[in-house]
């Protein structure tokens, strides 16, 4: 993972021309094939031709394929571009995957209407029919311009692995020989569903394939958001309020920062934060804090009996006339079908609020410009279009302002794809607060204190 | 008050606070970030280390007290994923999101030095020092009896 090499395709992506496919996801096609500096950032090496934000292809044979979807373990850093690799027919080991940058309109999950947002296991799904299609666009792109440079019908021409094939001479093209010469459409050519591979022709898509990062996860390498550092960070804690909606009154704000490493204390909205050298003061700091603070008892949750509360949610969902109780799913006429049964069995089930417990504790980094104009953030989350949304509200600056470098996940389980991405907005605040890049972490017992639960 | 010591092969020295967990030592001032986080109590594994040869919760491990003596992260544990358990965790496919699997494979590792060749029911009572969230456990279970069997 360099977050860093994303900063180019986002550049680059205003010279392009766009097309809307049938899938509903857009689709960017280059318009300059000469755009050597491009593929240099999407390609391994110079000289490529970038076919379309989603894939390049070097000239060393190198393709370089777009991953949208958050890593947690699931597979889809592999799985998504091994799917467009199966339409493209390209050699897997030629194949570099890169973290797609944060474009909703191109790389947006179609089953969360477009957004970047990994969940309910629906990235396979949701993308598979659109990166088929554009893995088989590529590989028309590939084969109409080898007709044209060997002047046969393009129906004589057929792929191997990343090999254009004319059969009747024998003549053969490597990907990285033909995107040396690549002529790029202005629109993607169409392909129609009949067009796609049939299962039995997969060679990817079925088979064993190893996931990309999984060497990473046996030597230490692999790189989750907690294990970066930024230059000129400092350390970051938040002891947050017991109870949402409750603000913080009184600490001994001496006593905190008598602590060696302590730079300062930052009174947000929900808690206190504390600005450390290190990660040891800035804990310390948290504790010290909570030694004395206390908490105006603003807010719903004070006094709240959770017991009481489930007996209140049970006799909402057992009411079909209380607004809150509402069908999630609903096919063919249940409530008919039961009026006709011969036995009719009920049953009542109840699901308590849980602890994520996702292994990483949470936690960002924030680089919040001296002016608070722009910010950079640096975490794992779930939801990539709603980190720099929330990012932006934070500090009530448009969302372009912000660049998201998103890393692989220690685990999530939902818990970082909730609306208010609050780890995230300590970070960022904590470094508005400081002027200078934080990285806030939470402790274990922060993580079950600040809740978030599962339903 | 520096505490010196040795990791990876190499000598080092930290001017963190005698109190400071060595596992905050390992990740941010060394910079050897194979070692996690996870709860900072010794409940899950994450953070383990061996000290000496014998694994340890770096999390519970203050910096003073390895003061001259060896520390191995799975950074040390070889240098190309050769090591054994490395080898068979990859055969078997091992990690899911990956975060606690540096803890899993030192665990793991430890367990080999100790006894090459260890029962089911040996395995299970070692590892039990280790959570995993995803709950890749049958496969942590098949890696080490292909490790043993392996190596």
């Amino acid at each position: 993972m360099t977050p860093r090499t994303l900063d180019r395709p986002m550049a680059v992506l205003s010279r392009r021309q766009f097309m809307t496919g049938a899938a509903g996801l857009t689709f960017a096609f280059a318009i300059d094939p000469c755009d050597i500096a491009a593929a240099a950032v999407l390609g391994d090496g110079a000289n490529g031709a970038i076919l379309s934000p989603w894939v390049s292809i070097a000239r060393n044979g190198v393709i370089s394929i777009m991953s949208p979807a958050a890593e947690t373990g699931q597979g889809s850093m592999t799985s998504l571009p091994l799917i467009l690799a199966e339409e493209l027919d390209a050699e897997w080991d030629q194949v570099r995957i890169v973290p797609a940058p944060v474009i909703e309109k191109i790389y947006g999950n179609p089953a969360f209407g477009g957004a970047m947002f990994t969940a309910g296991s629906t990235a396979v799904s949701a993308y598979f029919t659109p990166l088929r299609t554009f893995g088989a666009q590529v590989r028309r792109v590939l084969l109409d311009n080898v007709s044209r440079k060997w002047n046969v019908p393009i129906e004589e021409l057929t792929t191997e692995p990343s090999t254009v094939i004319h059969g009747k001479s024998g003549r053969r093209l490597s990907y990285g020989e033909i995107a040396a010469f690549a002529q790029i459409p202005a629109t993607a050519p169409e392909i129609k569903p009949g067009q796609l591979k049939k299962t039995s022709e997969f060679r990817l898509i079925g088979r064993d394939v190893v996931r990309v990062e999984l060497p990473k996860k046996v030597n230490g390498t692999a790189t989750y958001s907690i294990d970066l550092q930024i230059p000129g960070m400092i350390y970051g804690t938040v002891l947050e309020s017991p109870v949402e909606g409750s603000t913080p009154e009184q600490f001994d704000e001496a006593k905190v920062k008598a602590i060696e490493g302590v730079i300062a204390t930052v009174r947000l909205p929900y808690g206190i934060g504390v600005l450390a050298e290190t990660p040891w003061a800035a804990f310390d700091g948290k504790a010290a804090v909570g030694e004395t603070i206390t908490w105006k008892r603003s807010g719903k949750a004070w006094g709240f009996d959770g017991d009481k509360g489930m007996e209140g949610f049970a006799a909402a969902a057992r009411d079909p006339s209380v607004s809150v109780s509402s069908d999630w799913f609903k096919q063919g006429d249940a409530e008919g079908a039961l009026g006709r049964a011969a036995t009719v069995i009920e049953a009542e089930y109840q699901c308590d609020y849980a602890y994520h417990a996702q292994m990483e504790p949470l936690n960002a980094i924030a680089a919040v410009s001296p002016s608070g104009d722009a910010a950079e953030i640096w975490c794992g989350t779930q939801g990539l279009t709603m980190a720099i949304d929330t990012t932006a509200r934070a500090l009530g600056i448009p969302h372009e302002k912000i660049k998201l470098h998103y890393t692989l996940l220690g685990g999530s389980f939902g818990r970082r794809g909730q609306h208010d991405d609050d780890y995230i907005v300590h970070a960022t605040l904590l470094s508005k607060a400081a002027g200078r890049p934080v990285k806030m972490m939470w402790t274990r017992e922060d993580g079950v204190h600040n809740g978030g639960c599962d339903p | 008050m520096a505490t010196e010591f040795r990791i990876n092969g190499q000598a080092v020295s930290s001017d963190a606070p005698p109190y400071t967990p060595l596992l905050w030592v390992i990740r941010e001032q060394l910079k050897l970030t194979g070692t996690k986080f996870g709860c900072g109590a010794g409940l899950c594994g994450a953070c383990m280390v061996h000290v000496d040869g014998e694994r340890a919760f770096s999390c519970q491990t203050q910096i003073s007290e390895v003061a001259g003596r060896t520390v191995m992260t799975i950074e040390g544990l070889s240098p190309d994923s050769s090591h054994p358990v490395q080898k068979a965790w990859l055969t078997e496919r091992v990690p899911q999101c990956g975060y606690c699997q540096s803890g899993q494979i030192m665990s793991a590792a430890a367990l080999l030095m100790q006894k090459p060749h260890p029962t089911r029911d040996e395995i299970v009572a070692h590892m039990s020092t280790n959570i995993c969230r995803c709950g890749t456990y049958p496969r942590i279970l098949r890696a080490i009896e292909r490790a043993a069997r392996e190596a």
